[in-house]
């Protein structure tokens, strides 16, 4: 995989999941399109910290331990994909408890409807 | 259906979709002149590398650096986590009966055994934080799956144990703080990673990295019980003026 | 003092973890334990502000890393003042809040002003990201707190937009970490001097789009005006008073901090001013025609924000004023708007209606006073704060000659007054002798109006006495970067830094 692929890859996530975000009425379809937004986002950011030709950043050997610096791949995008991933989940968590909580008051997710709805 | 969608959505949806386009264009065009990929392009890694092992004491870069260099997300990302579960419980009401299935003869049988193997593996992966991939949220989230295989067929609701994982969350994510306080209290910084750091690429190494992991792990495990109990549970949505 | 500056983080955060055990000792304890966290916060955020209007900006290190390496906060006067102004409104809200809400509510306001203090202090842009979503998150979530049809709405919207929003901010943070390799914002900035131009741009708006949404700024503020009318009360008046400024301010630090070069000076300034206005003329008119009480007061919010971008962009050339103005509109917003959501929205709460004409059946006499001084406050009668931000602010815009935008403005400020002054009247004319929740409501609203009252003839004396109030401003750049580095003149290896 060259270049352009994984960064073609991660931005065609982030603008398919734009795109569902604007074109889905459905709640639960909105937030697979974030989901996917998201992904695509973290993919860049952790091709990104990719360094051709190098190992994964664990150290495992003492020789390693000595002359790591040319070695291996960027640390830091992995640990900041690992929060936004996380964080991620945290906000589909609340995402997800609106939807139910919608479906179980009113009946639908939809959210062209919430106008109308009696409440 | 379709027609629906026409009708509201067509000229909206055009502009949206130029735009969206439009930026993508950009967005690659910038990506590929100005942040090559597959170069070595770290500033501040380049001494997290060199140091990492030595002040830390784990071998795995990444822990050092989620735990001790950039701690504080770390704790940000836990409190996200807690402020999700507090979020959905405030949501969605306790209903009666979560654990309602139909017996099934795979699942009953697997789940005599299956869940300690994964809630096993998870601890391995939780405890191996620091010198192999992996760490607190990963593991904590395949001991979750492990200990929801093993709730699924229960059919009642345990009364004590919606309390137990709210204790557990609460108490792994203040013993957390507790431990970033005793760095800044006794160390001068918080999160400042302190204890023996053993020999590097064992067990019992790096500090209190592994302490810190093995909290997060057993916080997010219970975390992601108690928001799949609510989302499950069938409550009766009433007025809450 | 920096382990105080810490503890105004961390004490709100075990106090969010621990709430489930003070829950199961009911509601009210939880209430109370929230209000004595936040005043021990308050009472440590002024020990640090106080320190820094006497010394120098101050540098936290986390970890034991020194910046670049580690994490660091930094504090400027004005951040301390930010952060002080935070914590007593999240105090005095918390008071007032009556007797309805659960410990979960009080739980999430906890989180909320730990991931408030932290995004005030932070130093680094991804710690900012976390921080920020911290305070997205619970925000969200509050919004919805009603089982009403209206609340889901709301919340939906919010969280759709603000969804978005942060991913869009991520991905600024992915560009900028792939240009320069690292995340402190000293360091980003000293490098972002060699950027080029549409790269530049890119990031600019990106960060712009990002955070301009939980600002409150237009075109992205729509989700505000659903929000504050369906939030309960409390969460209005945080989210007017201090979240959507907490945004802004982070936007502003970080425009001040990587796009202010001798080239980009006057676009930046001039799209900002343009925005301010846009944002405010909008918002301005079309609260007018609202019948909507909280739903007014929430257009009257984002006119505010604005004004305060307009304030910033004023500074960028004459700083004396548009800093000192900036630093004005918020105080005064912080406690007027602060003050009259938590009076009127209880008001309102307790008569059963929000529409102009009924919601005002049950004021109690300290709801009257506030919904009196803070209207004049806001509307920006003398002697109040407000006069003189307004004041420093159109003084601003005619020492950058766009005189054009005064006329609008003053035309736009008279609109205001109108709409507000009818809810202040409609409170004040009420004929029911309203009951409170409880005697904290009554004593928060107080407090807010003495201080309305005292801040403005404050700030008059404080001026005459010599304080020079332009040490509230965003650090520049220059300085900044010093700051920071001269706590990391690092040579390698760890060292700790108090």
């Amino acid at each position: 995989m060259n270049a352009l692929d994984f960064y073609a890859l991660s931005v065609f996530l982030i603008g398919l999941g734009l795109m569902g975000v604007f074109l889905n009425r459905d709640f639960v379809k909105i937030l697979i399109s974030l989901s996917v937004l998201e992904s695509g986002v973290n993919l860049l950011i952790v091709s990104i910290g990719y360094v051709r030709g190098r190992i994964a950043p664990i150290l495992f050997s003492k020789e390693l331990q000595a002359s790591a610096v040319g070695k291996v791949v960027d640390p830091v995008p992995q640990a900041l994909v690992l929060t936004a991933i996380v964080i991620g989940l945290g906000l589909l968590a609340v995402g997800l408890g609106m939807a139910v909580w919608m479906h179980r008051r009113f009946g639908t997710t939809d959210v062209s409807e919430l106008k109308d709805l009696a409440g | 259906m379709l027609e629906g969608i026409n009708r509201k959505y067509d000229i909206s949806g055009i502009i949206a979709s130029l735009v969206v386009l439009a930026f993508s264009g950009l967005l690659i065009y910038l990506l590929y002149t100005q942040i090559p990929y597959g170069q070595d392009k770290m500033l501040v890694s380049k001494d997290y590398i060199k140091m990492g092992v030595n002040s830390t004491g784990a071998t795995n870069l990444v822990t050092s650096v989620v735990l001790s260099f950039r701690g504080l997300d770390t704790l940000g990302e836990v409190t996200v986590l807690f402020a999700s579960a507090m979020a959905v419980g405030l949501f969605l009401l306790p209903g009666a009966g979560m654990w309602q299935r139909e017996e099934n003869f795979v699942l009953r049988v697997a789940s005599r055994f299956l869940p300690y193997l994964i809630i096993l593996i998870g601890i391995y992966i939780v405890s191996q934080g620091h010198v192999s991939p992996g760490g607190g949220f990963q593991g904590g989230v395949v001991i979750s799956s492990g200990l929801l295989l093993k709730l699924i067929l229960k059919r009642e609701k345990e009364s004590g144990f919606g309390g137990l994982v709210h204790a557990l969350e609460s108490l792994m994510g203040a013993g957390f703080v507790a431990l970033a306080l005793v760095g800044l209290v006794k160390y001068g910084s918080f999160l400042y990673s302190f204890g023996p750091k053993g020999v590097p690429g064992t067990l019992l190494s790096a500090g209190v990295l592994p302490v810190l992991y093995a909290f997060i792990g057993v916080k997010v495990a219970s975390e992601f019980v108690a928001i799949l109990e609510r989302f499950t549970s069938s409550g009766e949505e009433d007025e809450r003026a | 003092m920096t382990k105080l500056a810490v503890y105004t983080f961390a004490l709100p955060l075990l106090a969010g973890f621990l709430m489930w055990f003070v829950g199961r000792l009911g509601n009210r304890p939880a209430k109370a334990f929230s209000a004595l966290t936040s005043l021990i916060t308050t009472v440590l955020a002024g020990k640090v502000l106080l320190s820094l209007l006497k010394g120098s900006s101050i540098v936290v290190v986390f970890g034991g890393w020194r910046p670049p390496l580690g994490i660091n906060f930094f504090l400027d006067p004005l951040a301390g003042l930010w952060l002080f102004s935070v914590n007593v409104l999240m105090f005095l809200a918390v008071i007032g809040s009556g007797t309805r809400y659960s410990w979960r509510f009080y739980g999430l306001l906890m989180i909320l002003l730990a991931g408030l203090n932290g995004l005030i202090m932070s130093g680094d842009l991804f710690n900012v990201f976390v921080f920020f979503e911290i305070v997205c998150l619970v925000s969200f979530a509050l919004v919805a707190y009603y089982r009403k049809r209206e609340s889901i709405e709301a919340g939906v919207k919010y969280f759709v937009l603000g969804s978005v929003a942060s991913s869009l901010f991520l991905l600024a943070i992915a560009l900028i970490y792939g240009k320069t390799g690292t995340l402190n914002l000293a360091q980003i900035s000293y490098l972002s001097n060699s950027w080029p131009a549409l790269f530049k741009l890119v990031v600019f708006v990106l960060i712009l789009v990002g955070l301009g949404v939980e600002s409150g700024v237009f075109p992205l503020n729509a989700w505000l005006f659903d929000a504050h009318p369906a939030a309960p009360f409390p969460v209005s008046a945080l989210l007017s008073g201090i979240v959507i400024e907490s945004a802004l301010y982070v936007l502003l630090r970080l425009v001040g901090l990587f796009f202010l070069d001798k080239g980009a000076v006057l676009l930046v300034g001039q799209t900002l001013l343009l925005l301010g206005v846009l944002t405010f003329v909008v918002a301005e008119i079309v609260g007018f025609y609202q019948r909507d009480v909280k739903r007014a007061l929430a257009y009257s919010s984002a006119g505010q924000i604005g004004l305060m971008l307009m304030a910033f962009a004023v500074g960028l050339s004459r700083p004396d004023l548009g800093s000192v103005a900036l630093v004005l509109l918020f105080l005064n917003h912080l406690l007027a708007k602060g003050g009259l959501f938590l009076s009127v929205g209880a008001v309102s709460d307790r008569s059963g209606s929000r529409d102009l004409d009924r919601f005002a059946e049950e004021c109690a006499f300290s709801d009257k006073v506030v919904g009196l001084v803070g209207g004049l406050s806001l509307v920006g009668a003398p002697p109040f704060l407000g006069f003189w931000g307004k004041v420093a602010l159109v003084f601003g815009l005619l020492a950058i000659n766009m005189y054009a935008l005064v006329g609008i403005v003053l035309a736009v400020m008279v609109l205001e007054a109108i709409y507000l002054m009818r809810i202040s009247s409609a409170m004040l004319t009420a004929k029911g002798e309203g009951r409170q929740d409880c005697p904290g409501q009554a004593l928060s609203l107080w407090v807010l109006s003495l201080l309305m009252l005292g801040a403005g003839v404050l700030a008059v004396y404080g001026v005459k006495k010599g304080v020079d109030l332009s040490r509230l401003r965003f650090t520049p750049k220059q300085e900044y970067i010093q700051t920071v580095y001269d706590v990391s003149a690092y040579k390698g290896g760890v060292d700790i830094d108090g």
